[in-house]
């Protein structure tokens, strides 16, 4: 039989015409680049061979992964590693290469990657462990992949955990310092003897601190805590008081072991969308209402008391007067009566013991005078200084009359005063420059005033910065005294000179003294030893808010 | 002076009636003077019908059981006894005092004095005056 | 060409198509997408598509001595018929499959 016809080789060159064409696609795809890879038949087995432009898109890939992405030899020799690894070593790429991924562990998790290593020869494993370079310490989440068959390497995908860590560590500061703020939360409440409440409006649910419990006498948590029971601890007096939407109230309640507690609670509604709250605080105000309570009665005992005193005094005074009284009634009567029968002695010595009586006279009226001041009501009126001048002047008429003084008066101010106490201070200075003045020589009072600038109110440690002061000056040409003594002298019963030197109680100064502090304001004297004195007495023109004025 | 003038003294303290009396007695030896020594007793006297209406009343102030205010207010209702003129003589020096017992109805504030002589020029001058109700 | 008959024949049975890709590629992409595309358009259901990654399956070449990614085989109706690249030249992909234009 003849083997082939002209037929059979006509299909055989289409055949091959075809196979010819396809052969030429497929290099002309080749050539356009239309093909990224081929799998062939290579004695018997099937392998594919990649063409540059794949190859290139898989490098893409690997590069800008926000992963990192190494190649390790079974030595751990570092073949390949991505641009995220090298810089999230702060290395360059090209040290990262060929170096041992043993050397870019810490020591603490270097054993664990060689365990992982191993394991991920065979097979593929996944840890945790800590980079190592620059100083710097990675933790890192890494999955180790074997290439095998196709690659004799370990293919290795890090995963930073850094930021993933700082945040666990935020975390963990935030949940101590939580902790801390819980315990200085704690400790406030227990020292400001306040507990809270938080009361979700939506879902009913009732909080209470810790210090709550404790404040109604019993253990923290010790119970559920419910509208209800809160209620049971009220006292029953006061029950009636919490029906009102308490914004803030003070009420009783009776502790767990009978105390009695004044609370008062404060409330605020919080009102976000999804969250609607109250919270509030009670405040255990035991200790502040009984103190007010406490003031408030000695207050009133406090009146009565001064009260009393004050009647005592007076009775005092006149009860202690009239025996003296009784003494010069008869000296007088034995000096009237036996005038011719007694000498001169004996008259002089009736006249001693007169003498003493009336001083003593002088000492209780002083001293009554001086009881009243620290607590006589005091009604501050307009008081015109210079009136005052002119009737002490007008008291010490026959004085200054007798002694031949001269007086000469500047114009004074008008001040918001106690008329009788300045009444007071006054005749005690005039009086002191008409009795303190000079053997043979006309006594000179000269009285001036003048407003005393800020810098010296605010330099006396006396005087009330706030208010404006005059200065009032009594100065004379009598005997004086010695500047050491210049405090001394308005100590109550302090005295200069000897009773048979110069009469007197030794109270009028300090009484003086008083009467300025009552006013707010002060005296001070300036002399020299038989050069004369001046006495400055410093007065608020008028008087601070919280004194009664007429 | 008025022949045989009454005058009427209340004082708790003996010594003062005393010199009272003396200096009264100094001024007009037939001066009818009569005591007390108490409020209370002065006012039994005074109210008693019998007994002859003073011309003059003296009132201490601070005397046990009644004081000389009260004894005052008490004279003072008395139709019979409202017109005489009361003094109020006492060891009070306060002005207040004397203000206050003047609207009261005391005619008169005399404060006693340290010197006993004195007593005797007060009263010949407080006796010789007249003294208009109203 | 000797398709008429077989184009008759074909009308009336699905096409079995074989696409084959590498998974990281824009021609494949760009092949898978056009393919879809086409068939959608043309075939409505009367097609069947594999889509084949060279990579999780050398063993295409064992048949096929060399089997190109991406490429197209069309493997019935008879005779298989394969193009290589994109497959962005529709009418060339059309024309070779058989289909009729139905615009």
């Amino acid at each position: 039989m003849e083997t082939t016809t002209s037929e059979d080789l006509l299909s055989e060159i289409e055949g091959l015409k075809l196979r010819l064409s396809e052969a030429q696609e497929a290099i002309d795809a080749i050539k356009t680049g239309s093909v990224d890879a081929f799998a062939i038949r290579n004695d018997g087995k099937p392998e594919v061979f990649t063409l540059q432009s794949l190859d290139y898109a898989y490098r893409v890939l690997i590069e800008k992964f926000g992963e990192g992405a190494l190649n390790l030899t079974r030595d751990g020799l570092i073949i390949y590693c991505n641009s995220y690894f090298s810089t999230l070593l702060g290395m360059p790429n090209e040290k990262v290469t060929g170096s041992y991924i043993f050397d870019l562990i810490t020591d603490e998790t270097r054993e664990r990657f060689q365990e992982h290593f191993v394991l991920a020869l065979q097979g593929s494993s996944k840890t945790e462990i800590t980079l190592s370079a620059n100083n710097k310490k990675i933790p890192v989440y890494i999955s180790l992949t074997s290439l095998q068959p196709q690659l004799a390497t370990v293919g290795m995908i890090v995963t930073d955990l850094s930021e993933k860590k700082h945040n666990e560590q935020r975390i963990i500061d935030y949940q101590h310092r939580l902790q801390i703020q819980n315990k200085i939360f704690n400790l406030a409440e227990e020292i400001a003897s306040t507990g809270s409440y938080e009361w979700n409006l939506q879902t009913g649910e009732l909080a209470y601190s810790d210090n709550l419990f404790r404040m109604l006498g019993c253990l923290p948590q010790e119970f559920v805590p419910s509208t209800e029971k809160y209620l049971t601890f009220i006292h029953p007096d006061d029950k009636e008081q919490l029906n009102k939407t308490p914004l803030q109230l003070t009420y009783r309640i009776i502790s767990k072991n009978g105390e009695v507690k004044y609370f008062r609670t404060t409330e605020k509604e919080i009102d976000d969308p999804g969250r609607r709250m109250i919270i509030g605080t009670n405040q255990d105000v035991t200790p502040d209402i009984i103190n007010t309570e406490t003031l408030r009665k000695k207050n009133i005992e406090l009146e009565h008391v001064n009260k009393s005193l004050d009647q005592f005094a007076s009775i005092a005074s006149h009860d202690l007067q009239e025996p003296l009284r009784k003494i010069r009634v008869f000296t007088s009567l034995l000096k009237h009566r036996f005038d011719a029968d007694l000498s001169v002695d004996t008259r002089g010595l009736i006249d001693k013991i007169n003498a003493s009586s009336e001083r003593m006279s002088l000492l209780i009226n002083d001293v009554l005078n001086f009881s009243r001041i620290c607590h006589a009501e005091n009604m501050f009126m307009r008081t015109d200084l210079n009136q005052i001048l002119d009737n002490t002047l007008t008291d010490f008429d026959l004085l200054i009359l007798e002694k031949g003084a001269s007086v000469r008066k500047g114009n004074l101010p008008v001040i918001e005063a106690i008329p009788l106490q300045i009444n007071q201070l006054f005749y005690n200075l005039v009086g002191n420059a008409l009795k303190f003045s000079k053997a043979g020589t006309a006594p000179v009072l000269t009285i001036s005033s003048r407003m005393l600038p800020s810098e010296e109110i605010e330099n006396a440690s006396n005087l009330n910065g706030q208010l404006s002061y005059s200065e009032i000056s009594f100065e004379d040409n009598g005997i004086g005294f010695e500047q050491q003594f210049s405090e001394q002298i308005f100590s109550i019963f302090e005295r200069l000179n000897s009773q048979q030197q110069y009469s007197g109680t030794g109270i009028g100064l300090a009484l003086c003294q008083k009467i300025a502090g009552q006013h707010q304001g002060g005296i001070r004297a300036e002399a020299q030893e038989n050069n004369g004195s001046t006495f400055y007495v410093r007065l608020p023109l008028t008087q601070s808010a919280d004194r009664v004025v007429n | 002076m008025k022949e045989n003038m009454t005058i009427f003294i209340a004082d708790d303290d003996e010594d003062d009636r005393n010199l009272f009396v003396e200096s009264a007695k100094e001024l007009n030896k037939d001066i009818n003077i009569i005591t007390a020594s108490d409020g209370q007793e002065a006012m039994r006297i005074l109210k008693d019908e019998h007994s002859p209406l003073p011309d003059y009343i003296f009132l201490d102030l601070r005397m046990p059981r009644i004081n000389g205010r009260q004894c005052l207010a008490e004279i003072k209702k008395e139709e019979r006894l409202s017109h005489i003129p009361v003094f109020i003589y006492t060891t009070s020096r306060d002005v207040n005092d004397s203000i206050d017992l003047g609207k009261r109805g005391a005619v008169h504030f005399i404060s006693k004095p340290d010197n006993p002589t004195e007593i005797y020029y007060i009263l010949s001058t407080v006796l010789d005056a007249k003294w208009d109700q109203s | 060409m000797e398709n008429k008959p077989e184009l008759e024949r074909a009308l009336a049975e699905k096409i079995i198509l074989q696409l084959y890709i590498t998974g990281m590629s824009e021609n494949s992409i760009r092949a898978i997408q056009n393919i879809t595309q086409l068939c959608e358009k043309y075939l409505a259901d009367r097609f069947d598509l594999e889509i084949i990654d060279i990579y999780k399956n050398p063993s295409v070449a064992e048949e096929q001595e060399i089997v190109f990614s991406p490429s197209l085989v069309r493997q019935l109706p008879l005779p298989k018929k394969r193009f290589i690249g994109d497959l962005s030249d529709t009418k060339k992909v059309i024309l070779g499959l058989g289909i009729s234009f139905k615009e």
